[in-house]
């Protein structure tokens, strides 16, 4: 999957996992915490829905990745790559 | 920018009423105020291990824990999971645990998750999660908000040690919980560095005194030692 496809499924993820957030207004490189006051069960369900539309599995230690947009798509690239 | 879940004029509603409530809490409630600082180590261990093997939808996050403990406590020690109606304490037979929940774009709402004395820890979780999706949909029902007892709130991600809460009338206590830290902890007689959490406890005096209080904290944090009993 190239880089610019993973961002944009992963903006869809956290606009389904939070309707209240603009997909426009998502600047992938700013942590979602400071950008969108992303709380510890916000971050659980964008975890969920990243685990579970790119088929892969997610440590407990491994939320930190997901930090940013921009984070969890390096994240998922490499654990996809690594898949196949 | 964060799109309001809700318009402005609603935004400005929700204002008003947490302006009220809170104004109201602040002239009549004789509040009284209690800190307790614990060791986290058996409840974060005790998580680690309980969602090791699960997919991340089934794990457990650390406020389910904290509140499944709140709600024990207050079904335990009487004095904290009810009303203030008519001048006089009205205790209620079931803990509706109020979740303090930020509403993105501002404001504040404290639903109801419902019977969390009698929810085990997955299904309570499943409740919470259930509820954050509602409020982030804007889809919450109104007597979602009318039904807790008692409220917990947490301020932890956001990296304070000790939030002091305002009690939600006309419910008679609240437990707030700080930010997890790592900090240097007297264990065992050695000098180690633990994951501690301090807990604020603002309560009623028309319905009890900082000894009952305390008791209340205790038996919180005594469940959060042993959090397989929860």
């Amino acid at each position: 999957m190239d880089p610019n496809e993973i961002r944009t499924k992963l903006i869809s993820l956290l606009t389904t996992v939070a309707p209240d957030i603009e997909p426009q207004s998502v600047d992938p490189a700013l942590a979602l915490r400071d950008q969108f006051d992303f709380d510890s069960m916000d971050a659980l369900h964008f975890a969920t829905a990243v685990s579970e539309a790119f088929g892969i599995e997610i440590a407990e230690t491994e939320y930190s990745e997901l930090a940013s947009i921009e984070s969890a798509g390096s994240f998922v690239a490499a654990r996809v790559a690594h898949a196949h | 920018m964060p799109k309001p879940a809700v318009p402005a004029d609603a935004r400005a509603m929700m204002r008003a009423t947490i302006g009220a409530a809170m104004a109201r809490a602040k002239r009549e409630i004789p509040h009284y105020y209690l800190g307790h600082s614990l060791d986290f180590a058996a409840a974060r261990d005790w998580l680690t291990r309980y969602n090791a093997p699960l997919p991340v939808k089934d794990r457990l996050i650390e406020a389910v824990l904290i509140t499944r403990a709140v709600a024990l406590a207050a079904s335990r020690i009487e004095g904290f999971n009810g009303y203030f109606r008519n001048g006089r304490f009205e205790p209620a037979a079931d803990v509706h645990a109020g979740a303090a929940i930020a509403v993105r774009g501002g404001g504040l709402v404290a639903p109801a998750l419902l019977h969390a004395d009698r929810r085990g820890l997955a299904a309570l979780m499943q409740d919470f999660s259930a509820l954050v999706t509602r409020v982030r949909a804007g889809h919450l029902r109104s007597g979602e908000f009318a039904a807790a007892t008692i409220t917990v709130t947490s301020l932890g991600a956001e990296g304070v040690d000790v939030l002091y809460p305002i009690i939600n009338p006309p419910q008679v206590a609240i437990v707030a919980a700080g930010a997890i830290r790592d900090l240097v902890w007297v264990h065992e007689g050695q000098l180690l560095v633990r994951p501690v959490l301090t807990l604020a406890l603002a309560a009623d005096h028309r319905v009890t005194d900082g000894r009952a209080g305390a008791r209340f904290l205790r038996a919180i944090a005594e469940l959060l030692a042993h959090p397989e009993s929860l």
